[in-house]
């Protein structure tokens, strides 16, 4: 059983509080939910799948009652801001700490077992006394006391002719065409509100006495979401039985499982886990913009915009469509795994093409020391063919002395690289043998390591003989090492085969 | 300062409002990416014939095998990816490249963020050269904030061309542009000091002109890139009464194969020539230009025999960030002398090779080459991709120019003209278009110009029976042109196209079974894979039963709404309603209403 830290509800803002959280708790069973049965996907376990969705649709259903409901009593629902979607792998909205850590994974008997039921699991009486007393309550237990204190404000409210209940009835949200009127209604008064919030209970636990939901507050008669989870792992339907001790039995028809088609996703994908250039990157990504366009569409919908629900039906089926599609990806880090879907926030600026921080975004600058500026300058721009980038010379003293710099981009590059000449050295550094000097050696590639050797030795340059190297995957290439005016180490470098030797 | 006739004509009758589109200014220029995921399946018409499909046409293309072709499981959705603003022009003709200047440049250009991308499709298997989108969204967003956002008004792509970019082949190597309007503008701009926005919104607050070039598409489903390509366009001023899918301007044409269709727009407030080079010039690798030409924009004051040219500016395509910062727009201002002599004469864009010196005392003439000429004389319909049910009428609208300016009593002539326009079927043994021939129109084969330079012309389409078999209805394409040129003389691109639908007979309309509607939801099951193996498997009438109720509300959407079925937009009116009237007939035997993520029973 799920517990919830303990919240004080005793104010309307207190109501709202903890309304807004009820919100964001039904949320956070979907995406689990959706994604073990995205994972079900014509694998031939359409009955699973069935259950699955059935309580998916009143997840749906909860979320969109308490939005309402939030409504009702003046308050704003958000639900279109980054905190609004739980951390997977990680505790429920409102959960205790040390309590369940619920994933993002594949469907697995052991999923529906080990956590999907833990959080649906009805309170168990002899239970509750002891959780309140350790400052937890249950779900159950969360809801009542926003009826109890409904119920209390509303009546302090009408002595003095005035209502908790004043939000503007066409903020509610309803949907004919897929939520009978019965079960998805408009709040507006006290009545209304407790009915609500007894589907939403009802719907997820039962009654106390039948694992079946109440009649009233189901279309068609089927058991409370513990129970419907119970089913797949049974592999049987729950019935009626007068030989069973409870008067219920899951011997009904079988619901079978095959586990052989189901995609082997990674648990808890992370779009970020991705390289930028990946199929499954750019799928994420989409899964993501739509899910964000979900959450966008829904808080619309509870803020003034109810026909948005709509839109918010259409978008299910996108987020649908890109995670199927993420699920026929492969992992690109992760050999037998599949890409999946992660539920991240993902912003209009998230998709414009400065995707993500990266170390060399706009440059590298590679400083070397220069005990004279003037010789250096050069050495970089005769001999190698560097040109200056005056914008970012600093002639410290007129005569390039002490803390002067020079900036100098490499001939046929774009000025993303370039070498900084730093005058931090009175005498040039000490002469050593360049192939064998440790420490940093800025390397220039080159097209034709012999023909831009032998210009440099005809400019004076001296260059050492040309090293053959070659990596553990059979890559080849060819070095040479020479020296600036202040001995900083320089390589010439070719690649011969950019493919494998085999 | 109002010298030419049209200025003339516009400061004597307010009740004219000046012609305004994107060329115009305030104008701003945007650059990114482009995701167009179409499913494919439906390229080849012959996989509409349910009696010969088979399951490989829903696999991707393997070698020469052509299957599913390259991408089977499409969404069919369209959006912006990765756009920014990159630049800016005033209303007084300077511009804004840098954030510091004005904080629109470097905001995002964006679809929809609360509902499902935009659609792109198809008019029909045997017209895939007029793919419109459909339900798309346009937003300028900063911060979490929609500055501007309004609806697409749903536009065909024109001026198609497949050597667009050298370093590339097949589809990825075309270029096209989309020009259409956005509407039911929503802003937001008090909260930033945007002259620019200002500006935009006092000039044209209720809709804007909207273009863009698209090419450099990665059809790879390998690539990372896959469905993704380059996008490059702007947004202006416009007024209704326009044209909303071309500009009312200067019209250039190609003289040689290595170049496209451009616009050019004099402005006299201030003295302008603003020509968009969009999608007229060859790209290489890494997106660049390919061009060695020397090209300059002039006037020809010249005879056809003996050219005469004033050259107005050279265009500068060198620098890297030309076409993302400009969208391959290029302005030129005029001195008051060049601004008579570009009203009175043809534009012409050239190249201008300098020749050298046979001395220092003696320069060579230049060797001059017209590469884009204009067309002086010029018609062009507006809209001009239309589905009719049998006995509905279309409008067309045609405008007509000399030199940009509204050309009076003048004839337009049009003609059925199918294999012309829209040429052979797309595959071998795919079925003939263009008969019968059921298309009337009024006037019958002419129409002349008012004096806006304006002629409209109705068209209707009677049954066209079933010529096609397994498809639905038949495609139709009607050339026009100017009763003094020759449509092979104009631009092929403007021509109209037409699918006119079969209709069913009234008794299974109205109380149709499975059997009716089963070849209509199998064929959908069969070209769309992404549907029926993703969500609804159309082909089973349990599935369809069962989710009669969201089947409803999808197929009754209005075509516009990005979630209207099928998403190819392709379905008659009668077979729409014969689905409706099935679907309400499961719903009412059942009485009950699923929950939306039943998907089978």
């Amino acid at each position: 059983m799920i517990l919830l830290k303990d919240v004080k509800i005793e104010t309307i803002e207190d109501v709202r509080d903890a309304v807004q959280q009820a919100v964001e708790l039904e949320h956070s069973t979907i995406p689990p939910y959706l994604t073990a049965n995205f994972t079900l996907n014509n694998t031939g376990n359409d009955d699973i799948s069935n259950l699955i969705g059935s309580i998916l649709g009143e997840e749906m259903l909860h979320l969109t009652i308490a939005g309402n409901l939030l409504n009702a009593v003046g308050g704003t629902p958000v639900i279109n801001k980054p905190p609004f979607i739980p951390t997977y792998p990680g505790p429920l909205p409102g959960g205790v700490e040390t309590g369940l850590v619920v994933p993002i994974a594949k469907f697995s008997k052991d999923l529906i077992k080990n956590v999907f039921m833990v959080i649906e699991e009805p309170e168990n009486k002899i239970n509750i006394k002891k959780a309140a007393a350790d400052g937890k309550i249950t779900i159950g237990q969360f809801y009542q006391k926003i009826k109890k204190q409904l119920e209390e404000l509303e009546r302090e409210a009408k002595k003095k002719k005035k209502t908790i209940f004043t939000g503007d009835a066409k903020n509610q949200v309803t949907f004919e065409e897929f939520f009978p009127k019965k079960l998805l209604f408009p709040i507006t008064d006290l009545k209304t509100a407790l009915r609500g919030i007894d589907i939403i209970v009802n719907q997820g636990e039962g009654t106390t006495i039948d694992p079946f939901v109440n009649p009233d507050d189901t279309m068609t008669p089927e058991p409370a979401h513990y129970y419907r989870f119970q089913e797949i792992v049974k592999g049987k339907r729950l019935v009626k039985d007068p030989k069973a001790p409870s008067g219920y039995s899951y011997s009904g028809d079988p619901i079978p499982f095959d586990g052989s088609l189901i995609p082997n996703m990674r648990e808890n994908p992370k779009m970020n886990d991705y390289p930028v250039a990946s199929p499954a990157y750019v799928n994420s990504k989409l899964f993501n913009y739509s899910y964000t366009s979900l959450l966008n569409s829904l808080h619309r919908a509870f803020n003034g915009e109810p026909e948005q629900i709509k839109a918010a039906m259409g978008l299910m089926f996108s987020v649908r469509l890109y995670a199927l599609k993420l699920l026929a990806l492969e992992d690109p880090n992760n050999p037998g795994y599949t890409a999946g879907p992660s539920f991240e926030y993902v912003s209009d600026e998230d998709m414009t093409p400065a995707d993500r921080k990266s170390l060399v975004e706009n440059g590298l600058v590679v400083k070397l020391s220069s005990s004279d500026i003037l010789n250096s300058k050069n050495f970089y721009t005769d001999i190698l063919g560097c040109t200056i980038d005056a914008r970012y010379t600093l002639n410290s003293d007129g005569k390039f002395g002490k803390d002067s710099y020079l900036q100098l981009n490499l001939p046929g590059l774009n000025s993303n690289i370039a070498i900084g000449l730093y005058k931090d050295i009175d005498a040039p550094l000490p002469k050593q043998d360049p192939s064998a000097t440790p420490g940093t050696a800025p390397t220039f590639v080159v097209a034709d390591i012999k023909s831009v050797r032998q210009s440099l030795i005809n400019k004076g340059v001296s260059v050492g003989e040309i090293i053959e190297n070659k990596s553990d995957q059979g890559y080849v290439d060819f070095f040479a090492f020479f020296q600036d005016p202040d001995n900083n180490t320089l390589v010439l470098r070719q690649n011969v085969s950019l493919a494998k030797l085999n | 300062m109002f010298e030419t006739h049209f200025s003339k004509q516009f400061q004597n009758d307010p009740k004219i409002k000046i012609i305004m589109s994107y060329l115009n200014s305030p104008r701003l220029t945007f650059a990114g990416q482009f995701q167009a995921d179409p499913s494919t399946v439906n390229n080849d018409p012959t996989h509409f014939d349910n009696a010969t499909f088979i399951p490989v046409y829903q696999e991707y293309q393997a070698g020469n095998n052509m299957n599913g072709w390259w991408n089977p499981d499409g969404t069919g959705s369209w959006r912006f990816v990765g756009c920014k603003i990159t630049s800016v022009t005033y209303k007084d003709g300077t511009t804004a490249t840098a954030p510091a200047d004005d904080p629109i440049i470097g905001m995002s250009l964006m679809d929809a963020d609360s509902r499902v991308a935009g659609k792109i499709v198809d008019l029909d298997a045997e017209q895939q050269m007029v793919s419109m989108l459909w339900g798309l969204i346009v937003r300028i967003a900063a911060d979490g904030n929609d500055v501007m956002k309004g609806e697409y008004e749903p536009a065909a792509f024109t001026n198609i061309w497949f050597t667009r970019s050298l370093d590339l082949t097949t589809d990825a190597a075309a270029g096209a542009v989309y020009q259409s309007v956005i509407k039911n503008i929503v802003w937001d701009i008090e909260k930033l000091n945007s002259r620019y926005l200002r500006e935009l919104k006092e000039t044209s607050p209720k809709q804007l002109s909207i273009q863009f070039n698209i090419d450099r598409y990665d059809m790879d489903h390998t690539s990372a890139q896959f469905t993704l390509g380059r996008i490059a366009g702007s947004i202006g001023p416009s007024n209704d009464g326009e044209p909303n899918h071309f500009v009312l301007g200067r019209q250039l044409f190609p003289q040689a194969n290595n170049c496209n269709y451009a616009v050019a727009l004099v402005d006299e407030n201030p003295d302008t020539l603003t020509v968009d080079l969009g999608n007229a010039l060859q790209f290489s690798t890494g997106g660049k230009v390919a061009e060695t030409r020397n090209l300059a924009v002039a006037v020809d004051k010249g005879s056809d025999k003996n050219p005469d040219y004033v050259y107005l500016g050279k265009i500068n395509y060198s620098d890297p960030d030309w076409y993302a910062n400009s969208a391959g727009i290029c302005k030129f201002t005029l001195s008051k002398e060049n601004l008579k002599l570009v009203n009175k004469f043809p534009l012409v864009i050239v190249d201008y090779q300098i020749t050298g010196q046979t001395d220092s005392f003696t320069l060579n003439p230049p060797q001059v080459t017209v590469v884009l000429q204009e067309s002086v004389e010029y018609v062009c319909a507006d809209q001009f991709v239309f589905r009719l049910n049998p006995g509905e009428s279309c409008q067309v609208n045609f405008f007509a120019t000399n030199k940009g300016k509204p050309l009076f009593g003048k004839s337009i002539e049009f003609r059925p003209d199918t294999s012309n326009t829209i040429g052979p079927p797309p595959s071998s043994g795919s079925p003939l278009m263009g008969v019968p021939d059921i298309l009337t129109f009024n006037p019958n084969k002419s129409v002349k110009t008012d004096s806006n330079g304006k002629a409209s012309i109705k068209i209707t389409g009677a049954d066209p029976g079933n010529p096609r078999g397994y498809i639905d209805g038949q495609v139709y394409g009607i050339s026009y042109n100017l009763s003094d040129q020759q449509f092979q003389n104009c631009n092929q691109a403007n021509f109209i196209s037409l699918l006119v639908f079969d209709s069913v007979p009234k008794a299974a309309v109205k109380n149709p079974t499975w059997d009716d509607i089963q070849p209509i939801m199998q064929q959908y099951a069969n070209l769309y894979p992404i549907m029926s193996k993703g969500i609804f498997n159309l082909a089973d009438k349990n599935v369809v039963d069962a989710n009669a109720e969201i089947l409803k509300f999808v197929f009754s959407k209005e075509k516009t709404d990005p979630n209207y079925m099928p998403a190819t937009r392709d379905l008659s009116r009668d077979k729409q309603q014969m689905i409706l009237n099935y679907l309400d007939g499961v719903l009412n035997a059942k009485g009950t209403k699923k929950t939306v993520t039943t998907r089978n029973p």
